[in-house]
Order: structure tokens, then sequence, then C-alpha cells
């Protein structure tokens, strides 16, 4: 990804309108793409649906995830508890009164009594989190590397800790059940495309492109009077954002909602599939989800055992496979392929590049 | 994508040819852990509605038809239980069975109800019911918050006992809802200082040293433990309070049911436990014992815990309700099941009413461990239940 001010010579309107149209192919692709798993999934069985369905709302966590770590380069773990805390922050404002009155007896009359539209909920669910977010995000944007990660997973911890233990709001360890279940495939698709939308929008910001600056050369980036921590945190506080409403749709999906659900098992398929993808670059955030779904689904159904139409054999392979499987696609993506399945790049730069691979070598051709 | 497209047409193949002779069977569902940490909990309870669903086929079936089971692994993930419920909604069952925990079992449970179906369980929380998911959910269970009234009157009353300490594993709500319904029940009848502590664990602790100090560090010692946990931390801890000289009676409720791990307690003895019957062969119930000498006959071993009961009894109460309504649509059904008044199913009396769908005063069995063997003591039902 190469700033503007770093071209060999000035740009003219034109040319600079022609960039900016082909920079959107990505951005394009990304949700013809989306539209098309939708289309298709329409067709499908009530099961495979659902799966769909639950590969879009992870495809929006993991845009979440992509926005701050891809960008910034930083790990972060901390995903998973920002998409708790939206997922609850929707339940608590759109659960029917009565189920509240069962569930959870303690919490306040206002509270208790309070029901909003489920649009307003979803949106505040990604709200609350963000405001989290530039709250404990001010100080642990400072820190870089290991710090970070670090900084990152115990806001996991906390936010487990605190959710599954606060009895009277979230019920603690207990399931919460009667969410209405409004994500169908219509809602999945179109808040997936719009993470995606606003992720890519963030990346063509200066903010995104300093971001990324410091990714490549932190002292570099520094230099060139990029200031850190505040760009990062515009990331992280996008990124819970959209984590958020991630959650709010997880929990109206299932109709139930477990604070169990939102812990390493799931930052552990969120990562992964970012990384299998490739971190660096939407394209990969994208790929990756897809890609690891479609392998947990097949595996799954190996595991229970598939008759090849045509044939009188059963394939079936031993229950457990697929955390395995899971764990060894990462490491072969990690050994062979660091840069995921999209190598880092953007749809747009993979044509160039292959264009450029024909005709002439691109100035602003990445060393990735 | 190819595959998953050949699967989805050989899915519906199969349904099509299932459904041409649709007319003499009905289907059930089993939405459960076939695999996974919760597999051997819920094992028992799969083989006791198994072996319902084989016995009333060979007696002629419910109003004529044979039942047929539709299964589904949840792999023990709560989650799962969802896609697994539409899937049995898709292939057209009546009835289906999920896992006998609250938070296993509701993500099933809700799909069905939103679907028209009726569910059972064996989760011992009322919030599987009217309350939690739906005038669909039954539990084939007795409410937690009866057991811990019903230890608490037994030991209280029948045991002679005035003074408990009472250890909670505070992981799972069960134990949580044990423990407080203990003693509350308990203050009620021995008053405030009939509990000498209470303390907290939890099941992955590898050891309580502090928590068993504190019951031989106390000025008076206690009549009788109440000990709210299971398998393994439960076993664990009664190992640390009986190496550590704390030799009062232990009592506990079903989540410690069975004799599995009774091998890790050396010589244990001075243990009660709640349950739904024998499995030792010993039950008073005719019923019961025989119950459970079909069930070793059918396969080959003793059942693990009193858990089959409640299997069976799902079935049983399914199909007793369809042949009072004289038809096994989910609603009719329903509506015959909300008649039940001290129903005698193999897991003892139960009643159903429209508000509540769990059982709270029927009688449950207590059993003793001495030197490492079980054995009844006798049946006992608790007074006065408090669901909240």
């Amino acid at each position: 990804m190469t700033a503007y001010a770093a071209a060999p010579h000035a740009i003219r309107p034109a040319e600079r309108l022609s960039e900016i149209w082909r920079r959107s192919a990505t951005l394009l692709v990304l949700i013809a793409a989306i539209a098309l798993l939708a289309l298709l999934a329409g067709q499908a069985d009530a099961v495979l649906q659902r799966r769909v369905i639950f590969c879009l709302v992870n495809l929006v966590a993991v845009v979440g995830l992509y926005i701050f770590m891809g960008n910034s380069g930083v790990l972060n773990f901390s995903v998973v508890g920002f998409m708790a805390i939206g997922a609850y922050t929707s339940a608590l404002l759109s659960m029917p009164a009565a189920m509240k009155g069962t569930f959870l007896p303690d919490l306040p009359l206002w509270l208790g009594a309070m029901q909003v539209p489920h649009m307003l909920a979803l949106l505040t669910a990604g709200v609350v989190p963000a405001l989290i977010a530039l709250l404990v995000g001010f100080p642990i944007m400072r820190l870089s590397g290991i710090g970070a990660a670090i900084a990152t997973l115990s806001l996991l911890f906390i936010a487990y800790i605190v959710l599954g233990n606060w009895d009277s709001l979230t019920g603690g360890q207990g399931s919460l059940m009667g969410l209405q279940t409004y994500v169908k495939l219509p809602v999945a698709a179109a808040v997936a495309g719009g993470a995606v939308a606003v992720a890519f929008w963030f990346q063509e910001t200066r903010w995104g492109i300093a971001l990324r600056a410091s990714r490549e050369d932190e002292v570099a980036a520094r230099a060139s009077g990029i200031r850190i921590p505040r760009v990062r945190l515009i990331a992280f506080v996008l990124g819970a954002f959209v984590a958020g409403v991630a959650g709010a749709l997880f929990a109206h999906f299932q109709g139930t909602l477990r604070v169990e659900n939102f812990y390493l098992d799931l930052t552990f398929l969120l990562m992964t599939m970012l990384v299998v993808g490739g971190s660096r670059s939407l394209t990969g955030a994208v790929a990756g989800t897809f890609a690891i779904s479609l392998v947990t689904e097949l595996l799954r159904q190996t595991e229970v055992g598939v008759t090849l139409p045509g044939a009188a054999v059963t394939l079936q392979t031993p229950a457990g496979l697929g955390d395995v499987a899971l764990a060894g696609v990462m490491l072969v993506i990690i050994l062979f392929r660091p840069n995921g399945i999209s190598g880092g790049r953007e749809i747009d730069e993979m044509w160039r590049r292959r264009a450029g691979r024909k005709h002439r070598k691109l100035p602003e051709e990445r060393n990735a | 994508m190819k595959s998953i497209g050949g699967m989805a047409a050989a899915l519906v193949l199969l349904g099509t040819v299932q459904g041409a002779h649709a007319a003499d069977t009905v289907k059930i569902g089993m939405v459960m852990p076939l695999s996974g940490w919760f597999q051997p909990i819920d094992a028992s309870t799969i083989n006791g509605a198994l072996l319902a669903v084989k016995e009333i086929n060979a007696a002629g079936g419910v109003l004529g038809q044979q039942i047929e089971v539709e299964t589904f692994d949840n792999k023990s993930e709560p989650l799962l239980g969802a896609d697994g419920a539409t899937q049995m909604v898709a292939e057209g069952v009546k009835a289906m069975i999920v896992p006998s925990d609250f938070d296993f079992g509701a993500p099933g449970a809700f799909v069905a109800q939103q679907n028209g179906i009726i569910s059972f369980s064996g989760a011992s929380d009322p919030k599987f019911g009217v309350a939690g998911i739906g005038n669909l959910a039954y539990s084939l269970s007795t409410a937690g918050q009866a057991q811990g009234a019903l230890l608490a009157e037994w030991g209280f009353e029948d045991q002679g006992w005035k003074t408990a300490y009472v250890l909670l594993d505070n992981t799972i709500s069960y134990t949580k809802t044990l423990c407080g319904s203990f003693t509350e029940r308990w203050k009620e009848l021995a008053g405030e200082e009939g509990i000498l502590g209470e303390d907290t664990f939890l099941n992955g602790d590898p050891s309580i040293d502090a928590q068993v100090s504190r019951i031989t560090g106390l000025g008076t010692k206690p009549d009788v433990v109440l000990l709210c946990s299971y398998a393994p931390g439960g076993p664990s801890a009664i190992r640390q309070l009986r190496s550590a000289g704390v030799d009062a009676p232990i009592i506990t409720g079903e989540s410690m049911d069975g004799d599995y791990w009774a091998g890790t307690v050396p010589g244990l003895s001075d243990f009660y436990v709640v349950n739904f019957g024998s499995l030792y062969g010993d039950d008073t119930d005719p019923a019961v014992a025989d119950f459970y000498r079909r069930y070793e006959a059918e396969y080959g071993e003793r059942a693990d815990v009193s858990y089959a009961q409640r299997g069976y009894a799902m079935i049983e109460a399914w199909a007793r309700a369809a042949e009072k309504a004289g038809s096994v649509e989910p609603a009719e059904v329903a509506a015959a099941l909300d008649t039940f008044r001290d129903e005698p199913l193999v897991v003892g009396p139960t009643t159903f009413t429209p508000e509540l769908h769990i059982a709270t005063t029927r009688p449950m069995t207590i059993l003793k461990a001495e030197a490492g063997k079980f054995s009844i003591v006798g049946k006992f039902s608790a007074d006065e239940v408090e669901l909240d």
C-alpha cells in the first residue's frame, strides 16, 4: 500500500479518479461475493442456511479484528470480549420484559421494562464497546509487540470474568433466552457487507494509510510525523464497534446468549480465519472466513459420515478431527504462506500484479 | 461447494424416501451429545429413551404408529443443538429430546418451541419449561430447588442432624441452586445458627486445603456437610475432606449420582446422594427395580446413573400423552401432558400443569455409600419447595 505522496510524479485529476475506481474494485468484488453467497444459501436447506448465517456473523467479527490487527500489525485478542459486551448490550435493550423477569430478576426497574427497536439495539451494541475501547485503548495503544498483545488478552479475560459474574445484569454463567432471532440471511449479509465497506473506507483514509505505514516501519512512520498511538486508537475503537455489532448479531442469530460462547474457542477461530486468509488485507479477512467456514463444515459433515451419491462408500472421520484440522491448517499457512491465502494483497493489487508481470513492473510493487 | 450441494441433494432425496411411509411411523428427534465431554453424562438418558422406544414399538407403537428415532450429535457444544433442532424440524419430528442441562438443552429447545415442536429434557432447572423457553418444553427431572429442600428436610427431620456446613462448587447453576435451596430450608428448620458456615470452591481446583482447614478449624463439628459438586471435582473434595479427618456425613444431589467415580475415594463411607432410583438392584419400587433389570438385559451392563429413568420417562410421557390425546400433533400432546397429575412414570409420579413443566414434590430416592458400596435408604419427598 503506497501513499499518493510517494508516487513519482504529480497526479492529474483524471488519473486520480481512475485510481479510485480501480481501488474500489476490491470493495465491489468482496460485496458481490457476500451477496452471491447469501443468494446461493437462500436455495439451500435450513441447516446449511444456518451455517452460512454463522459464517457471515463470523465475517463481521473477523472484519472487526482486521480493522485494528490487520492495519496496525499489533496482535489483538480483545475482539471477542467486545463481542460479548455488544451481545449483552443488545440483549438487555431488546429482550421482552417477561423474559427479563425470568432470567434477570434483579435488573434495575427502568432497564427491566426497556425494550427498544432491534436496529437501535444493534447500533448501541456497537457504541457501548466502542466507548469502552476508547477508554481502555488510551493507555494500551502506547504499547507495542508482546506488551500490547498481552494487554488485549487481559481485556478479554476481564470482559469474560466481569460478564460471567455480574449476576444481576447478565445472569452470570447462565443462559439468557428469548432474544428475538431477527438475524436471517438478508440481515446477516447486509451487515457483513456494511462491515466490509466500513473497513474498506477506513483503510483508504489518511488514518488508515498512516496506521499501515506504522505497521511496516514504526520508526520511519514516527519520523514522518505519524502519531502512532492516535491512529491506533482510532482503529481500535472502530474495530470494537464492528465487533460489538457482530456480538449482537451472534446473540440474535442463536436466540440464546451465554458468556461461555465468547471466550478462547471463538477467539482462536476468528484468529485462524484472519491469519489463514492473510491478516494484511481486507480481501484476506473475507477469504479466510469463507475458507475456514467451508473447511469446518466439510469436516463436520465427514464426522457425521457422508455417503457419496452414486457410490456405496461412506466417508467417516473420527470425532474431534475438526479441531485438529483447524490447527493444522493454521500451521501449514504460517509455515508455507505467512501472508495467508491473499498474500496480504487486496484484489486490485493482485490484478495489477498479474498485469505487471506481463507488461512492466509497477513502481509501487511491494516486496511483501 | 459441489459436495455440499451433493449432500443437500442426498438429504432431500433421503427425506422424500422416508416421507413415503410416514403414515405408519412417527418421528422423535434426539439432539444429544453423542461425543465430547458431556457424552458420558447423557449416555444413560439416551439408552433409557431408546429402551422405551423399543418396548413401545414391540407393544404395537403409539396409536398404531411405530416410533422412529432421528439422531443428531451436538458434540457437547450447546449451540450446535440449535442446528440439530433445525434439522429435526425439517425431518418432521413430532417431539425431540435435548441434553439434560438447561444451558445445553435450551438452544435446541428454543428452536423446537419456535417451530411448534415439543422438547423434553432432564434439566433440573425450572426455567426449562414455560417461563424460560415456552409452553412446549418439558423437564422430566425434579427441580433442583426441590432436591435441596428435600435433603434439608430429610437431614433435619429423619436423621436428626442439627448443624450443617455448606460447601459449594461454584461452577454450574445446578450446584448453586442445590446449595441455595438447602440453606434456605435448613435455616427455616434449624434456625440461622443451624448453618455453621458456607464456603465455595471451583471444580477444577487441584486442592481445597483452605476450605478443608476452615471446616476442621470450626469450634463445633457440623453434624452434616452438604457438598454441591460433580465429578471430578466433587470426589476429589470428598477425598480431601476425609483425609483431613472430617468424618461427618456428606450429602449431595443428583449431580454425583452413580458409582463410576467411587473408586477414586478409597472406602467411601457415610455418604448420601439423592437421585431418581437405585440402579443397584434394591429399589423399593418394583417398577424401578424391574426397569433396571430390563436395562441391563438390553445393554449388557448396568446403567451408569439414574438418568436412565429420566430418558425412559421422556418417551413414556410422550407416548402416554399421545394415547390420551388420540393424536401425535404437538399441541394436542402438550395439552394432554398438562393434565398429568402424579402420572406414574418410571422416574416417579409426575405432575405437569399449564404453568409448571417440572416436578417439585415428587418422592426421590436417597442412597447411602458404605465402604464404596451403594444401597437404598428410602424414598422421600419435600413438603415445601420455593422455586425462586
